[in-house]
């Protein structure tokens, strides 16, 4: 079975990060190499060649290093409010550093055949030398339950947000419906049929919808633009934080339209009930 | 003023179906409001009650962590608590060491959070049945005891008098890397801001060292307890000087740092509060100016009888400034119902002490929210206003008497 393992180890404890002074610098040059993330190498104000100081914790060892090279990291959504120094070292030169002798925090597994990941795991774990071994199916749903929670904190909102668009909406077409009032009193007078006038009054319903949901889909790609652009700036990421899909919008739109229908079904119901007379304000 | 705010009841109070409506519109969106200023800070002052029923005012830390985060620990810790306990005002300075370890209960073995204080009455959990750790002055000899959280006597059977084993290595085939050590439950303890799911056990720091194989000084975190609060500023800064590889942090300063860590929720709550009053001030506009323009006749014979511009540009902002101030009890309703709804949903996440809340209302949320809503309901006004004010009185009035 150990022989399908190409193994890969990484080590994830994180250093104390610190730049020389410039009189400091024409010391001997460092042994050891390592890359910043640009992110980190901005806010040292450092670029490749120069030479930090690192160390495992604030009390030391310090040890001089010199930057390889820059890299642009690529940030899960639970790391981009992450302000800590992102640096990375040969397993080595960090299992020294720490003097953590041949320790890891985990071994990274590639199989030929992945099918097999399940058992692979089994097996190791059945090893019984203190490990658990995880498949990355096993791993990412432990991980996602955060993200599962806020997926449903989001619906939630949602809920509440149609709830209030939803309210929004009876309220502008119960107001039309009292601006059509005369109107509708006088057509009912010169003998239009209360379906006609019905007809009518749910047809300005959900043209209003539709007008409105239309805008929606506008405001909602702008918002969404500006969104993003500002906390791509801010998180300094790559990372979509709003995304405003087809599929979203058609939904959206689809809803608008329902919910702007049964208001304006509602404002017909309260406008037909009355004496033409009446509505003509006699 | 009087005469300003009669007609303004008078004129919400004219179309009643129209008014409970926009108020309905106007507390949902409210409500979003009032939840994202709870949401804002809310577990910054779920955690800052956390703290405050803890009693310690400052905790030091290895440099830049927050507690028990990681590994990291203080070196020569208890040699600097005993310099801290020195100093005036201090009624105590307690090194603490925290870490994972296995304890084996029934023939099973579970993982376990292990504090480790020097010994018992330190204030570092609050004791709920049997008795703390031997005192300062602790029995020669004797098995060691240990106090366990209720999590743990509820999950394993683990009662007060029974002997647990604890151990630095998960399996028994591993027992010779580490040798575990028999330990007498003597008590059961709250510990503060235990994981939902979290077993905890609290053993003396000598104790641990010892399971550990590590020589004794050095701990993840000292906790200082003040018999004088206004001494806290003085005293961090006099612990930052002494040893600059420490951070003492106040009850203040510790959630200001947490508070870079949450930045999720406070701009999560920034956008969505921001669209809650938006919508509030798009609803009160547009029911006002209908409102003013349909009652434009009536505008131009207030003109007519000596109402200024003015008073009547006030009129119609007050009575925006009124559909603001009467949604409110709805918004606090709703606000609170959906609040903890939204809260249980938030609290399933893992990882999360069970203590901690993250809606939150306090005095600072409510008064921001009524005063949010107040100022949109006056500005929602202003444009309505703007056109009432201009009515042109010969005019309409002309029109009125025509129609």
């Amino acid at each position: 079975m150990l022989a399908a393992l190409l193994a890969a180890a990484a080590v994830a404890a994180a250093p104390r990060v610190a730049v020389p002074p410039a009189a400091a610098q024409s010391q001997p040059a460092p042994e050891i190499d390592v890359a910043v993330s640009d992110r980190t190498a901005r806010a040292l104000g450092v670029a490749a060649g120069d030479e930090i100081d690192i160390a495992p914790t604030a009390a030391g060892p310090w040890r001089r290093v010199r930057i390889a090279q820059l890299y642009h990291p690529l940030l899960y959504p639970t790391e981009v409010a992450d302000r800590d120094a992102d640096v990375r070292l040969h397993l080595t030169d960090l299992q020294a550093l720490t003097g953590s002798g041949d320790e890891v925090d985990s071994i990274v597994v590639r199989l030929r055949d992945p099918s097999r990941a399940s058992r692979v795991a089994s097996d190791l774990t059945a090893m019984g030398v203190g490990v658990h071994a995880y498949t990355s199916a096993d791993l990412a749903r432990r991980n996602s339950s955060s993200f599962e929670v806020v997926a449903r904190f989001h619906r939630a909102i949602g809920a509440v947000a149609v709830l209030a668009g939803s309210v929004f909406l009876m309220t502008i077409m119960t107001l039309r419906g009292e601006e059509m009032r005369r109107e509708v009193g006088m057509m009912r007078l010169m003998g239009v049929g209360t379906r006609t006038v019905a007809a009518t009054v749910l047809l300005v319903a959900a043209a209003v919808a539709t007008a409105g949901s239309l805008a929606g889909a506008g405001l909602a790609y702008a918002l969404s633009f500006a969104i993003n652009a500002y906390y791509r700036r801010l998180f300094e990421t790559d990372i979509v934080f709003s995304r405003v899909t087809w599929g979203l919008v058609l939904d959206a739109g689809a809803l608008s339209v329902v919910l702007g229908v049964a208001a304006g079904a509602l404002t017909a119901w309260r406008l037909l009930r009355r004496r033409p007379l009446d509505q003509m304000g006699r | 003023m009087r005469s300003l705010v009669f007609l303004a009841g008078r004129t919400l109070g004219r179309n009643r179906v129209r008014s409970a409506l926009v108020l309905l519109g106007l507390a949902v969106t409210g409500a979003l409001l009032l939840d994202m200023t709870m949401l804002a800070h809310g577990l910054e002052t779920s955690l800052g009650t956390v703290l405050g029923r803890i009693g310690f005012a400052i905790r030091v830390l290895p440099k830049g962590s927050l507690p028990f985060a990681g590994e990291e620990e203080i070196p020569g810790a208890d040699g600097l608590a005993a310099a801290i306990a020195r100093q005036p005002g201090v009624a105590a300075a307690v090194p603490v060491a925290a870490t994972n370890i296995y304890v084996e209960h029934g023939g099973t073995r579970f993982p376990s959070f292990v504090l480790a204080v020097p010994h018992g009455g330190t204030g570092g959990y609050a004791l709920l049945e049997g008795k703390d750790l031997p005192g300062a002055s602790r029995p020669a000899g004797g098995m060691p005891a240990a106090v366990i959280n209720p999590i743990m006597a509820r999950r394993d059977g683990v009662r007060v008098g029974d002997t647990v084993v604890l151990s630095a290595v998960p399996a028994r085939g591993l027992a010779p890397l580490a040798a575990p050590r028999a330990f007498r439950v003597t008590g059961i303890a709250d510990f503060y801001v235990d994981l939902a799911a979290q077993r905890s056990i609290s053993i003396a720091t000598a104790d641990l060292r010892a399971l550990q194989g590590r020589p004794a000084g050095a701990a993840s975190m000292i906790l200082v307890r003040l018999n004088d609060p206004a001494r806290t500023g003085p005293l961090t800064r006099w612990i930052a000087a002494q040893d600059p590889r420490v951070d003492a942090l106040s009850n203040a300063d510790f959630l200001a740092r947490l508070a870079t860590r949450l930045t999720y929720f406070t701009q999560f709550s920034l956008i969505l509060g921001s669209l809650s009053v938006a919508v509030s001030f798009l609803l009160i506009t547009a029911i006002v100016t209908l409102s003013v323009a349909e009652r434009l006749g009536e505008i131009a014979m207030l003109r007519a009888i000596g109402f200024t511009r003015a008073r009547i540009a006030a009129l119609v902002v007050l009575e925006g400034t009124a559909l603001g101030m009467a949604s409110l009890p709805g918004t606090f309703v709703l606000g609170l119902v959906i609040a903890r709804y939204l809260d249980a949903i938030l609290r399933q996440a893992p990882g999360l002490p069970v203590d901690l809340h993250f809606f939150v209302l306090t005095s600072s949320a409510a008064a921001r929210t009524i005063a949010l809503l107040t100022a949109t309901g006056a500005v929602a006004g202003l444009y309505p206003a703007a056109l009432a004010s201009r009515t042109a009185v010969a005019a309409t009035l002309h029109a009125e008497v025509q129609s």
